[in-house]
């Protein structure tokens, strides 16, 4: 009998169908990596094995007893143990205080430690190679450290199975390499371990079976080698076949790029709390351009759109036309010309398409935003035939292309997209995909694309920016990416 | 048969000046997410200096009214500008704390105009005079025509409101913020703004309410923290959120209240809407249409 | 076990004040040690307060209902009965902690802005309740004891500075134990402490009952150290926000920062008596303007907890 078993699992959130009926079974022992591209699934299908929501319908069964309705904290106390991606930890404790509570039995009446805690949480310390920080403060150690520590705890617990949500994101290549190790070492081999990451290539070498997601539906599970050559895998997580883009892979046709900077970036930090995000990090853009800013979960796209949007502090200095905008508020920021298509979409939910679209045109005269709602309207035929629907209920795709909408509602001089195509089906992504086309193309206009879909952003690009754990590792043009960095991103 | 109808109709008029109420509040609370805990202070201190512009400085009826409902949009300015702004963009208090402190400031400012008002004009309750005098029996119902006058304008603002949120402009922006503040920013408009259209149209709604109700059941200095009771017991009750939530729920309470103040006795009005708080609060706290 | 260095510093932050307190009725006059007992009184609350806000994180708007059960509890079987004191007192200990069970724990499961309401109604329908019963329990004038706790001034001040003694000293014992990292864990993160396993409403269950067992018990005691019991001081609204405030003040997730500032609230509130019926405003205002620019309180800054 398999550890754990999924069955006909389905999730949805308001319009979008997150998880569509998803059968998998993990056995004892196994490492499993579920992979898929943003907006998979794979994080709501792993937030239904921790217990953080609950299914719409279908079952889970863990040791045979059906768990799917069960809270976090029973789940637990029956072997499964996880660890968070963004855990955070008591900064007022050590590490090993940290650690000892995880070992902390559930007991109200806890007003002693165990007289075995000290020894058991110093050995969970040891397998993960923290006993030299054990008395450090968590807020002193290096990122690297804290992830260990949170996975020390959870192993702490010796879990039949565990659940790692995103364990290799933020680390570097090196350090991606020694978590793995250490997490082999550490297990047992009657422990099974289910993880999700975006590492497709650190997932590749750590597990014995993959899983793979997409939008929603599970279309690949076996062997690693064997998953990764499934064509259908190859296609959605690559776009086209290599060979046919490695010839489409230019400047596309029809860019002219003048040489006016409309946008001069120079942040030298980004913070959150103590965690330094971003670091020294200077673009140019000129009008006309298509500059893509490309690279993995975590390594600060959104921090950077969100510094240029006024939306969080930075040090340093955004310039618009020579203009400093390091003091404006993010409606003065964008009243410049500056229209903001974040990853979050913040759509007025509750509202009707025409609604959000005529929000978009809120600073314009009824005449005005009337005829440009027409040229949205004609630019994104979608969301004519539904004007009068709520946004939350449109699908992702809908949804995506109303944020665009609402954006280009602006008239803007500059078109930020942070990951446009975040858990969008080939056919909405073709869409999102055209519209920048003629946006670009036609009408010339110059856009900032965040995407971590690396095909999708040389699709369209005339310069790329790497960004890699908060600072740019290459920059240059779409040719030369392909020649110098591909082979890493490209598979 | 007389006292159901008695009741009926009384309930209906407390209902209509409770829900106009509940709009402000709750408006307040799905655009800024603020529990304003001053509210029923508001209440008391525009009814307080209309009374006061009426009764002592002899000023026409209207023109007392009004500038009730100016003190009101005052204090409103006044509260957001030196207790909920400063919170906001506060450094030295944690985020996740904020929504906690900016309830505890709402409470001691709510004791600050309390106390202000207790000290200048005392605890005996103040009856605003009727727009205009007069009665009609029907069904031998006592059924004056200021009782008709107050209960057609609660509702005649609270349409006007709703068409304003749904189908003007400026509305609609208001909407959009309870949804979204960012989704808003990015749209180019200045959520400054937003905020400042927001605890205006508070402040004349509190303030409209205020003297509505002072002309209905009269208004004391010390009935303002039950007034916030009985707000919360609205907003909670119709659903945190919901303003169509509260705008029913206003009549169940209020007919709660009449039911208690007939059957029972006038002081135990506001009774029966805290242990419905509590029952909601433990049985079914998204209440009948919340959101949360 | 190891202490931490921080734990450390409290308990010396502790043994200093607690040989301060000893020490200063044999140099102030009888007044000021009268109005120091009211401020041990009051310390008591505010300590409970902090366990439930600093360490559990759940704001309470009503600390007074438990309390003011302690209180009143106590009051009507010493008017009704002929119960000895310390029964009295027991009794209404125990009512508080069964009427906040009841009433307000099952908030504790919900997450939002529930258990804040909830305290508050409570605080406001317990006045009610007061008033409309005012037959028995005196109403807005309040009740006369016959029972007293001692008739001298030492005794008195030394009997609420045991209180506070004892209840500190339970209160830091949940803290420093693994009780308290719990706690802080479920405040901070409640989806992390679940997914280590624990069933986080528990330990709110516990934290609550002890603070409501400690409020009752010093709303008891301070009733038979007055004399009276009534509803503006130990009920009201105000009564709350000055405990809040002198929580506040002292120094949030601190237990003893909330213990100086009792002292500050309870001393000021003497010296501005003279303002009459403006004093609340008074404190109310210099409250608000602590809060804006001083959230740390005096014992955050002093022992530097973050």
């Amino acid at each position: 009998m398999a550890l754990l078993e999924a069955l006909g699992l389905s999730k949805r959130f308001g319009g979008i169908r997150a998880v569509r009926d998803v059968h998998f079974a993990v056995q004892e022992g196994e490492i499993v990596g579920l992979i898929g591209p943003n907006g998979s699934g794979k994080s709501t299908l792993l937030s239904l094995l921790t217990g953080v929501c609950k299914p719409n319908s279908g079952s889970i069964r863990f040791d045979g007893r059906e768990i799917q309705n069960w809270p976090i904290n029973k789940r637990i106390k029956h072997g499964i143990a996880i660890v968070f991606q963004h855990s955070r930890p008591l900064n007022r404790q050590t590490v090993l205080d940290n650690i000892k509570l995880a070992l902390l039995p559930d007991r109200v009446f806890n007003i002693h430690y165990p007289k075995d805690i000290e020894v058991k949480a110093l050995q969970a310390a040891k397998l993960l190679g923290l006993e030299d920080v054990v008395d450090s403060y968590p807020g002193s150690l290096p990122f690297g450290y804290l992830r260990r520590m949170e996975i020390a705890k959870a192993l702490a617990l010796e879990p039949r199975l565990l659940l790692l949500d995103e364990p290799f994101a933020g680390l570097t290549p090196s350090e991606v390499g020694e978590l793995a190790g250490l997490i082999l070492s550490a297990k047992n081999e009657n422990q099974a371990i289910v993880l999700v990451d975006h590492n497709v290539k650190a997932v590749y070498s750590f597990v014995n079976r993959i899983i793979a997601l997409y939008v929603g539906n599970k279309i690949a599970d076996g062997q690693p080698h064997e998953v990764m050559a499934d064509a259908e895998v190859r296609r959605v997580f690559l776009g086209k076949s290599m060979d046919e883009k490695a010839g489409s892979l230019s400047s596309p046709a029809g860019s002219s790029v003048n040489s006016n900077f409309l946008m001069d970036l120079n942040i030298q930090s980004i913070k959150y709390g103590k965690a330094e995000i971003l670091r020294n990090v200077a673009i140019r853009i000129r009008e006309g351009e298509f500059v893509s800013l490309v690279g993995l979960n975590g390594a600060g796209k959104s921090s950077l759109l969100k510094a240029i949007t006024g939306l969080v502090n930075y040090v340093g200095d955004v310039k618009w036309r020579g203009l400093s905008t390091k003091q404006m508020t993010t409606a003065q920021i964008i009243r410049l010309g500056i229209a903001f298509a974040p990853e979050t979409r913040e759509l007025f939910r509750y509202m009707s398409v025409k609604e959000n679209l005529e929000l978009g045109g809120e600073r314009l005269n009824r005449h005005e935003r009337q005829s440009r709602l027409d040229d949205v309207y004609g630019l994104f035929p979608i969301l004519k035939e539904r004007p009068a629907q709520p946004a939350y209920t449109l699908s992702g795709g809908e949804q995506q292309m109303l944020t665009i909408a609402r954006a280009m509602m602006q008239t803007p001089s500059l078109l930020i997209l942070d990951e446009p195509t975040l858990g969008l089906a080939p056919v909405a992504l073709d869409a999102i995909s055209e519209t920048l086309s003629t946006l670009h193309g036609k009408l010339g206009l110059t856009i900032l694309l965040a995407e971590q879909n690396v095909h999708f952003a040389l699709k369209h690009s005339d310069s790329i920016y790497l960004l890699d754990r908060g600072s740019i590792g290459w920059q240059g043009t779409v040719a030369g990416f392909v020649q110098e960095v591909g082979h890493k991103y490209l598979v | 048969m007389h006292l159901l109808l008695q009741i009926l109709v009384n309930g209906f008029i407390v209902g209509s000046i409770y829900a106009l109420s509940a709009m402000g509040f709750s408006l307040i609370f799905g655009t800024a997410g603020i529990l304003n805990l001053a509210h029923g202070a508001y209440l008391v201190l525009a009814a307080i200096v209309a009374w006061f512009f009426i009764s002592h400085l002899k000023l026409p009826l209207l023109a007392g009214l009004s500038i009730g409902v100016l003190a009101s949009v005052l204090f409103s300015y006044l509260l957001f500008f030196l207790v909920v702004n400063p919170i906001d963009k506060s450094t030295r208090i944690p985020k996740e704390e904020k929504g906690v402190f900016v309830l505890t400031a709402t409470l001691l400012w709510s004791m600050i105009v309390q106390g202000l008002l207790d000290y200048m004009f005392g605890a005996t309750p103040v009856i605003i005079p009727p727009f205009t005098h007069g009665n009609m029996h029907l069904f031998a119902i006592k059924l004056t025509y200021n009782m008709l006058i107050l209960a057609a304008l609660s509702l005649c603002i609270i349409g006007l409101l709703w068409f304003f949120i749904n189908k003007t402009r400026p509305g609609k922006v208001l909407l959009a913020a309870s949804m979204s503040h960012t989704g808003l920013a990015i749209m180019g408009i200045e959520l400054k703004r937003v905020h400042l259209l927001l605890w205006g149209i508070y402040g004349v709604l509190t303030g409209v309410s205020g003297v509505l109700l002072a002309s209905f059941l009269g208004a004391s200095a010390t009935a303002a923290p039950e007034l916030t009771g009985l707000a919360f017991s609205i907003v909670v009750l119709g659903g945190l959120g919901s303003t169509t939530g509260s705008f029913f729920a206003s009549y169940i309470i209020g007919y709660l209240g009449t039911l208690t103040a007939y059957l029972v006795s006038p002081s135990y009005t506001s009774l029966p809407a805290f242990f419905v708080l509590v029952l909601i609060l433990l049985i079914r706290p998204q209440g009948l249409f919340g959101r949360f | 076990m190891s202490i931490s260095a921080s734990s450390k510093n409290l308990l010396r932050f502790a043994a200093l004040l607690l040989v301060i307190f000893v020490c200063l009725p044999w140099v102030l006059s009888l007044y000021i040690v009268g109005v120091l007992t009211i401020a041990f009184y009051f310390s008591v609350f505010t300590m409970s307060w902090d366990l439930l806000f600093g360490y559990s994180g759940e704001f309470n708007f009503g600390p007074t209902f438990l309390i003011g059960v302690g209180a009143y509890g106590a009051a009507l079987l010493n008017v009704n009965t002929s119960l000895p004191l310390f029964a009295c007192v027991l009794l209404g200990t125990l009512t508080a902690v069964l009427a906040g069970l009841l009433l307000v724990a099952p908030a504790l499961r919900l997450r939002g802005p529930y258990f804040c309401l909830i305290t508050l109604v409570s605080v406001l329908l317990l006045g009610e309740f007061i008033t409309i019963f005012a037959q028995y329990t005196g109403g807005e004038i309040g009740m006369t004891l016959p029972g007293i706790l001692s008739t001298s001034g030492m005794v008195n001040y030394y009997l609420a500075l045991g209180l506070v003694c004892v209840s500190a000293g339970v209160f830091l014992t949940i803290t420093e134990s693994p009780i308290g990292l719990i706690l802080q864990a479920g405040a901070q993160d409640p989806v992390a402490a679940e997914s280590l396993g624990f069933s986080i409403v528990k330990y709110k269950i516990l934290a609550f009952s002890m603070s409501a067992f400690f409020s009752g018990l010093s709303g008891a005691l301070l009733v038979f150290y007055m004399g009276t019991a009534s509803v503006s001081m130990v009920v009201s609204i105000s009564v709350v926000l000055q405990i809040i405030i002198a929580a506040i003040i002292g120094g949030r997730r601190t237990i003893l920062g909330p213990i100086l500032g009792s002292l500050f609230i309870i001393i000021t509130g003497q010296w501005l008596q003279y303002l009459g019926q403006l004093d609340y405003v008074a404190v109310s205002i210099l409250a608000l303007i602590i809060l804006l620019f001083f959230p740390d309180g005096i014992a955050g800054i002093a022992l530097r907890r973050r």
